[in-house]
């Protein structure tokens, strides 16, 4: 029972613990780099973590299993993942792959439910604990983990998980998910405790969809009995084209940042449902001639959530669209900070940013902050926000009809949502 | 459905007084007035709607049903077809008459096949079905779609607003085949309008004309006389 410890992610940022089971180098250059940013953030007055479900969730009393209950996890991944291949992050080609359309993420892997096959599809490699490449390659992406839950979650993980997608043929699809679905699966699910508290499971996962192929990738966070805090990359390679699906179904609540790199004549599509409980900060990097689209759908019955979008322009011809759609019940906050930013040579930028805001009860609130920060001329730019109340005459419009009042306000709230 | 000393008023300014009378089944009245006398505000009137007031009683299976909220009236029964129907975003025609109806599982491709044939009564596109309740409808569409949700809903007592403005003399004909129809199988309709057209096809018993606040009963001749010569 000594690897549960009682604590907070607040407690764990101020405890600048990296996990032991990195490789030293590279243990030393995400502390070093931490602690850069930390500093840089603690004397800030950042939007990001002034809202009051950021605060909760850093402060929510959590279980953290440490080291020790991830080695057990390790062992029983271990005999699953020697028979993965390894080879040079981000350029190998061979090796195990999947043909199934599930995996599982939990504490820092990724793995899956199906039976391997030999189709060439998904080349999934742990490192972390064996070699070196992944954590190199991942310190060289560093520099985008820039929130205080993706660094926490750099800090506390001890391996990285790598998903390569190189198929040319195929729009490969496939799910992500915290749930465990097999009993003979490695996971920390299998823990013989039952703490009060919810259990951390914090991880960082990068997804490489490689050049001119295309990945449909569903996230499912699903566990009651589980806080995530989480960094995901997600690099997309030339002319490649990554649809990502967001859903978080039931849990203590969901911290994180997700970071896309876009290269060249790529296209991203996000599409995110949040049901609350959840701090988020998705911040993309797209060089020139992309296609960015991030769509959200918020519903927000029993939590508060904020939601942060980052579109940075850097090369030129980049089209984005950012619309969030929220209907907020009770007393509960919806915060939405989006911001497109573009640089001097992204000349010919065309970016659209859309909140919309539903206050289904009196109490409810919305805070909504679009941000340009335009750095050239000839493009087109626009953004708006709007928050309102469900009007009084499509109330009684579904009364007329039958529906009750409660029935009505979440007819009207979840058509306001829809993508 | 039975009125007994009916009295409307909105913003304090009154609109019917007095109002007695006893619908039977199998009935279509036609209710006639000048611009702005309050036709409109009669049907919300009786429907409930929050910001009119209401004195008197209308008694429905010996209920009182000015005592009940506008969804429960909905549910015994009751109907308007509004004059210019909201558009809900984001809710799809059928999916709005779906929950209405409380259709789930099994049941639900019997309904939308049958919603579609009502679609096609009233000649609005099959894909109606799919799109957002009202959204870029033009008014004569959206007077088709209140018609397939009287079909689809099928009420006892229906009140029926300026139903054939910007219908098409096809649409009126169709208008009026659909409340014959229902005249037929026992329900009773209350029909407000100001077009003469409409009155060629459809049969009805009589109807009322708004005067000084007063809803006077006259008879279809009556009727048709005021629609063409005019109130005075």
């Amino acid at each position: 029972m000594d690897i549960i410890e009682q604590t907070t992610l607040a407690d764990l940022w101020e405890q600048d613990r990296t996990s032991d089971y990195s490789i030293d180098s590279t243990r030393l250059l995400v502390q070093e780099t931490a602690d850069s940013f930390k500093k840089t953030f603690e004397a800030s007055d950042s939007d990001f973590y002034n809202s009051q479900i950021f605060k909760n969730l850093w402060s929510k009393k959590i279980t953290y299993l440490g080291n020790k209950e991830q080695v057990n996890t390790i062992d029983k991944l271990t005999n699953t993942l020697d028979r993965l291949q390894q080879g040079e992050l981000f350029e190998f080609d061979s090796g195990v792959s999947e043909q199934d359309t599930h995996i599982v993420f939990s504490n820092g892997s990724f793995h899956s439910d199906e039976k391997r096959s030999h189709f060439k599809k998904y080349n999934i490699w742990s490192g972390g604990w064996k070699s070196g490449t992944v954590w190199q390659a991942y310190s060289s992406l560093l520099e985008y983990v820039n929130t205080m839950p993706g660094i926490l979650a750099s800090r506390l993980s001890n391996s990285v998980e790598v998903l390569n997608i190189n198929d040319y043929n195929y729009i490969n699809r496939l799910t992500l998910t915290s749930e465990t679905v097999l009993s003979n699966e490695a996971s920390i699910n299998n823990y013989k405790i039952d703490p009060v508290d919810p259990i951390l499971d914090t991880g960082i996962y990068i997804v490489r969809i490689n050049r001119n192929t295309s990945a449909d990738i569903k996230e499912i966070h699903h566990d009651i009995k589980k806080l995530f805090c989480n960094q995901w990359i997600y690099v997309v390679d030339y002319g490649a084209t990554l649809k990502l699906s967001r859903e978080i179904l039931q849990t203590e609540g969901v911290i994180d940042n997700l970071k896309i790199i876009q290269y060249p004549n790529s296209t991203v599509e996000i599409e995110t449902r949040d049901r609350g409980n959840q701090w988020r900060n998705v911040d993309i990097l797209a060089y020139q001639d992309t296609e960015t689209i991030v769509n959200g759908s918020v519903l927000l019955k029993n939590y508060s959530s904020a939601n942060f979008v980052d579109v940075h322009h850097m090369g030129g011809n980049g089209n984005s669209s950012i619309k969030y759609n929220s209907a907020i019940y009770n007393t509960n906050v919806g915060n939405f900070i989006g911001k497109v930013q573009v640089d001097k040579k992204a000349v010919g930028t065309k970016s659209v940013m859309n909140n919309k805001n539903l206050l289904v009860d009196p109490g409810a609130k919305a805070v909504s902050k679009p941000i340009l920060n335009i750095n050239t001329k000839e493009i087109e730019c626009s953004h708006g926000c709007t928050t309102s109340k469900i009007p009084e005459e499509e109330i009684y419009y579904l009364e007329s009809l039958g529906l009750d009042k409660t029935n009505a306000k979440a007819i009207i709230a979840n058509g306001h949502i829809q993508l | 459905m039975e009125f007994r000393n009916f009295k409307v008023t909105i913003d304090n300014k009154l609109i019917v007084k007095d109002f007695n009378y006893t619908l039977s089944d199998g009935t279509t009245l036609v209710i006639i007035g000048r611009n702005g006398c309050g036709k409109s505000t009669l049907a919300h009137a009786i429907m409930g709607r929050d910001d009119i007031d209401v004195e008197g009683k209308i008694l429905l299976d010996k209920e009182n049903i000015l005592e009940l909220e506008t969804f429960e009236r909905a549910r015994k029964g009751l109907f308007v077809s509004w004059q210019t129907p909201p558009e809900i975003a984001g809710v799809t025609a059928f999916g709005l008459i779906r929950d209405v109806k409380k259709v789930s599982g099994k049941d639900m491709g019997a309904e939308l096949t049958k919603y579609k044939q009502l679609l096609e009564e009233v000649e609005l596109p099959s894909d109606w079905a799919q799109r957002q309740v009202n959204v870029g409808g033009s008014g004569g569409e959206r007077k088709r779609a209140e018609l397939v949700n009287l079909s689809s809903v099928n009420p006892d007592i229906a009140i029926l607003d300026e139903i054939d403005t910007g219908l098409d003399t096809n649409g009126l004909k169709m208008v009026s085949e659909i409340i014959n129809k229902r005249r037929e199988n026992g329900k009773v309709n209350l029909v407000i309008t100001h077009n003469k057209n409409l009155l060629e096809h459809l049969d009805f018993d009589g109807g009322f004309v708004f005067q000084n606040q007063l809803l006077l009963d006259i008879t279809s001749q009556e009727v048709k006389n005021i629609l063409e010569h005019g109130y005075n």
